[in-house]
């Protein structure tokens, strides 16, 4: 073969292969460092209904059990329904999400997370088989830490963690260790809230 | 307001009329309006509040055609001497078709209140509800869409965590504005239930088996610093509007709203019952006592409850415009012995408010305008008791515009006491406020026609030749609320605003 056509062969099969390369890289299959910035950065709010479901699934608990203001209305479906981005038109006549995030969503968002991760730590500590929690409730060092910070990625945002997420959150123990009365519940609870309260949690 | 900031402020309102954005409304001159602020209560007359069912009631002695305009026997018609004012006491065993007894006596109200009222005329643009609510509370968005609750908040809220509440929803009264350079903190905050949503005001008390406050800040500093940055989804979509704006208010404006301890200060029901705050560490409102002896029905009446919950916005400085209503459901109160149909005054609020005048007009508008009244009546009663801290009341600042959204059919049929009506562009506007001209008619009623005609908007003399222009009521509110509206293009309405 002529040597011209040679080098324009690879360099068209180069140009072929080089924008596929660069995509999966960019996905993430590689590693953490790889991540590109969306240009249109389109991205939706969950409402709060499909959050609770998501969350509920999570956790391996109903959706009534999530979270309850003073143990009578439901903070999904009745207290904070509106505040999450659902709707009620029999009677409020809201017939549509609110276009743009409630001031107190974010605080409503903490409190279900926090009644939620806190059940489901103590279910896990009283109960029979654990569900996330089993591995600090037997021993609470490092690698248990991180086994649960495994299982919450896993389980609350549906696919694997990275090495660098699950540092920060084992480290929270460390913020947490001068504050806390009971290290392995808070720290425990405390990285399921972060989780579930993230935002790739909450929007898609 | 210093000559030096109205000029600033004034210059800075005239680049924002033209298309500037609002970061270059100056935040230091709007810091020092939120010092001395005024404030703006919205109050729905959801479904068409007919101002000649109101304080402008005609007398049948004074039309030429006393059978067939919508007038009243003159002997159920009060009036004071020297005011332009009247209201009708009446009874009736029905509310149009629904046999429900009701006893209204809007006397007592106006004998009172009357030296703070100002009614102004209007012949409106739409008789479709939600345009014409919009176009009540816009102008006929004479000023770039911007509602009139987004200036107030605009102009006196920004120190405020939450400036501009809206307590009831899904109406044209409470739609957004359509000028993108009001700035986000004067946008619109829906309140669906104003009796459990103290509770999404603090993210830990009252949560139970959540953390301490301690650790929940820092879980939320280490979810916002050091694990979501690391997510690669936050590094793909870190441009996105959307999650700037969550990120943006789980900082200071979140931080503002629990420092304050909203989740007590605003919680209206007493401990026990259905709310058994002290289980869970809570606690009722220091002014819950007050609030509730004013509206006592606030668990079971949605109007009542907002009404409670405006007066606490507004006395603990969490908003500084507050918008209420009924809204167009059914509220039927509980008890009472029945002797004919439904036990009397049981029935709150008809279906549709204001327009179930298309089934019984005069019963149904006495009804509402009477459930508007006592509410004005108990908001005038908390403020005016409520110490500013400068020596004057909270009243003394504030103004309560009763948007009618449009008025109804001036006709019945010959004799009718009862009878259906359609909307109408015609009618007007009233406003309780120490900042207007108080008890004061601006225009006036044909009474052989029962039209609303208009007036001066420098003098305030009658004009029956005129109309009053949507815009022209936005711009006199806005006007009697001190809002700078140079640049606007905004007509001058002085006769709205009290020497």
């Amino acid at each position: 073969m002529r040597p011209d056509l040679l080098l324009r062969g690879l360099t068209r099969a180069l140009l072929t292969v080089a924008p596929l390369a660069a995509l999966v890289f960019s996905s993430g299959c590689g590693g953490d460092e790889f991540a590109t910035v969306s240009a249109k950065a389109r991205v939706n709010a969950k409402s709060g209904s499909v959050w609770g479901r998501d969350l509920a699934n999570g956790l391996g608990l109903q959706e009534w059990e999530l979270c309850s203001e003073l143990g009578a209305y439901d903070c999904i479906s009745e207290a904070h329904r509106i505040t999450l981005g659902g709707v009620e038109p029999t009677v409020l006549g809201i017939d549509e999400p609110l276009p743009n995030a409630s001031v107190s969503a974010p605080i409503a968002v903490d409190r279900v997370a926090t009644s939620a991760c806190g059940l489901r730590f103590d279910r896990d500590k009283t109960g029979g088989a654990a569900v996330i929690f089993g591995p600090v409730l037997k021993k609470d060092n490092d690698r248990a830490r991180e086994d649960v910070a495994d299982t919450l990625v896993r389980r609350l945002l549906a696919r694997e963690s990275t090495k660098a997420e699950l540092e920060s959150l084992v480290a929270l123990y460390d913020t947490l260790a001068p504050i806390s009365t009971d290290l392995t519940r808070d720290g425990a609870v405390g990285m399921c809230v972060i989780v579930a309260t993230s935002t790739e949690a909450l929007f898609y | 307001m210093t000559q030096s900031r109205r000029d600033m402020l004034r210059q800075l309102a005239a680049l924002a009329g033209v298309g500037a954005g609002a970061s270059l409304f100056n935040l230091e001159a709007i810091g020092q309006e939120a010092k001395d602020p005024r404030f703006l209560i919205v109050l729905c007359a959801s479904g068409g509040g007919s101002i000649i069912d109101g304080p402008l009631a005609l007398r049948e002695s004074e039309s030429a055609n006393p059978s067939t305009v919508n007038c009243f026997p003159d002997s159920l018609v009060t009036g004071w001497s020297g005011s332009p004012f009247r209201a009708v006491d009446l009874s009736s065993d029905a509310i149009g078709p629904i046999p429900a007894p009701f006893s209204v006596k809007p006397s007592d109200f106006f004998g009172r209140r009357r030296e703070d009222l100002m009614v102004a005329t209007l012949t409106g643009t739409s008789v479709n509800h939600q345009v014409a609510q919009r176009r009540s509370i816009t102008g006929n968005e004479a000023w770039r869409g911007r509602t009139l609750q987004e200036l107030v908040a605009w102009q006196y809220g920004a120190d405020a965590p939450i400036p501009n509440v809206h307590l009831v929803a899904g109406m044209g009264f409470n739609d957004s504005g359509t000028d993108a350079t009001v700035p986000t903190y004067a946008r619109r905050q829906i309140v669906a239930d104003p009796l459990v949503w103290p509770l999404s005001l603090d993210g830990g008390r009252g949560v139970q088996g959540g953390l301490s406050p301690e650790v929940l800040a820092a879980v939320r500093g280490h979810r916002d610093n050091q694990f979501e940055p690391k997510t690669r989804f936050d590094q793909i979509f870190k441009s996105s509007p959307r999650l700037a704006e969550w990120k943006n208010l789980r900082g200071a404006p979140q931080a503002k709203i629990e420092d304050l301890d909203l989740i007590t200060r605003l919680m209206l029901a007493p401990d026990g019952g259905n709310f058994p705050l002290g289980e869970y560490g809570l606690g009722s409102s220091p002014s819950g006592d007050a609030v509730r002896a004013v509206f006592p029905d606030y668990a079971t009446d949605p109007l009542h409850a907002q009404a409670a919950l405006a007066f606490l916005l507004l006395k603990y400085r969490v908003s500084v415009s507050v918008t209420l209503g009924p809204n167009f459901s059914f509220v039927f109160k509980e008890g009472g012995e029945a002797t004919n149909g439904l036990p009397e005054n049981s029935v709150l609020n008809p279906p549709l408010a204001f327009d179930f005048s298309h089934q019984g007009h005069r019963a149904g508008q006495a009804v509402v305008w009477s459930r508007l009244y006592q509410i004005i009546d108990g908001l005038m009663t908390l403020l005016k008791a409520e110490d500013f801290g400068d020596g004057t009341s909270f009243w003394d600042r504030t103004m309560i515009y009763v948007a009618t959204e449009f008025g109804r059919e001036k006709t019945r049929p010959s004799g009718a006491q009862e009878w259906g009506t359609g909307h109408d562009l015609n009618n007007g506007v009233m406003v309780f406020s120490p900042l207007v001209p108080g008890d004061t008619l601006l225009g006036g009623v044909d009474p052989d026609t029962g039209l609303t005609y208009g007036f001066d908007p420098v003098t305030g003399d009658p004009d029956p030749g005129r109309e009053t222009a949507e815009a022209e009521i936005f711009a006199g509110l806005l006007g009697a609320l001190d809002i700078d509206t140079s640049g606007s293009g905004l007509p001058s309405v002085p006769a709205m605003r009290r020497a």
